[in-house]
């Protein structure tokens, strides 16, 4: 009877744990999302957005069968609770959130150099 | 000293600082961009810059001359000329809005307008009069819009290009914007319009022989062998091209019609100052 008890006291524990890290994983992948939807919009605002990063009509990820941005493939993996994934598609779209914005700012004054 | 010596004086002062002159005019960039190209490619002549790639290769010529000698955008004119003709359900038709004599529309185009402080396209104003006559609006790429530009184009054959950028800051500005746009790199291959259609005209990305971007709105809209592949009949105005070089270099494309691709064309076909108009035409 104790060797049951034990047993179950042991799964329940691991059950919560893994519930914990899925709640963990599922936050960190919301705030990876926001943070890559903020360097978007910022990009965005001087006209410097990537064609990959959440454009409607890209095919840089094929999520199922289906063809997306990197930030709707976050959003299909986040939908299948697969954060791994999630976050690392995010990940990617913040990235070049963050470069189209700088690339824009170092372009401001791009002219001719011949 | 007299009245006359002090204004002269004042006038040399003037021109010594280039206080008069810090703008850097669209003529600056036409000769400058003109001298470029003489240089890089000193055996071509000036007119065949209209021709694209095909003034640089000759094997490329070869085809685009047998491609012409059967134009697979005939039809697509032929349709032009219909809606052309066309009455608006109101009994006006597009030659209410842009003029009963269609040899003198394309030219007009791009130009400024100072009411509005913005540039007026071609296919903006088909657009405009579609609205303004209670008309549904065509897409703005490829279909109708290109069949009646396509037709209007082809009307101004012969006539040569000249974009005029008038004395107003706003219309300066809009240049410039449009000349930024052009230089400027974006996209995640990090390239400007430029990189390909100025310092990298005459060599080849991939299959492509890179056209020199003096010429390149001559002979638009165009019939492109790449678009028939794709969905639609191969033909499509000059913001639909724009929008394919911004996706090439994996930069997301801008709105046709939008501000970004019309300042872009007011810097874009003054480039062609002094070039023939072509349209349409043929390419790969």
């Amino acid at each position: 009877m104790k060797k049951m008890t034990l047993k179950v006291a042991l799964l329940a524990a691991m059950m919560a744990t893994s519930g914990f890290a899925v709640a963990m994983d599922e936050d960190s992948y919301r705030a990876e999302h926001k943070a890559a939807t903020e360097a978007l919009n910022k990009a965005k605002k001087v006209g410097g957005e990537w064609r990959d990063s959440r454009w409607k009509k890209s095919t840089a990820v094929k999520v199922d069968g289906k063809k997306m941005s990197y930030l709707h493939a976050a959003e299909a993996y986040a939908a299948k609770g697969d954060y791994k994934n999630a976050m690392k598609y995010a990940g990617i779209a913040k990235f070049e959130g963050e470069m189209g914005y700088q690339q824009a700012m170092d372009q401001k004054n791009a002219g001719p150099r011949h | 000293m007299t009245m006359k010596k002090i204004v002269l004086m004042a006038l040399a002062a003037c021109l010594a600082l280039g206080t008069t002159g810090v703008y850097a005019s669209q003529a600056d960039d036409i000769n400058a961009l003109r001298h470029y190209f003489k240089k890089k490619f000193p055996t071509v002549p000036f007119k065949e810059f209209a021709n694209g790639s095909y003034a640089l290769s000759a094997d490329k010529r070869i085809n685009w001359e047998s491609m012409r000698d059967f134009p697979p955008f005939e039809d697509h004119v032929a349709k032009g000329e219909a809606l052309w003709n066309k009455k608006f359900k109101n009994g006006n038709s597009f030659a209410t809005c842009l003029g009963n004599d269609v040899t003198k529309v394309r030219n007009r185009f791009p130009h400024w307008n100072a009411k509005d402080k913005k540039v007026e396209t071609l296919e903006g104003n088909i657009v405009a009069c579609q609205k303004a006559n209670g008309e549904k609006p065509f897409g703005l790429k490829k279909g109708n819009i290109a069949y009646l530009s396509a037709y209007i184009a082809s009307q101004a054959n012969g006539q040569k290009v000249n974009v005029v950028v008038p004395d107003d800051k706003d219309a300066q500005a809009a240049y410039e914007a449009g000349k930024q746009f052009f230089y400027a790199k974006r996209g995640q291959l990090n390239l400007s319009c430029a990189d390909c259609h100025v310092y990298s005209a005459g060599m080849y990305a991939r299959g492509n022989l890179l056209s020199p971007v003096m010429g390149h709105t001559t002979h638009f809209p165009v019939w492109r062998g790449k678009w028939a592949k794709k969905k639609g009949d191969g033909f499509g105005t000059l913001h639909r091209r724009y929008g394919g070089c911004n996706k090439q270099v994996r930069a997301k494309p801008f709105k046709a019609q939008g501000k970004e691709y019309s300042n872009m064309e007011f810097f874009h076909a003054s480039m062609s100052n002094g070039l023939t108009i072509d349209a349409p035409d043929y390419r790969e």
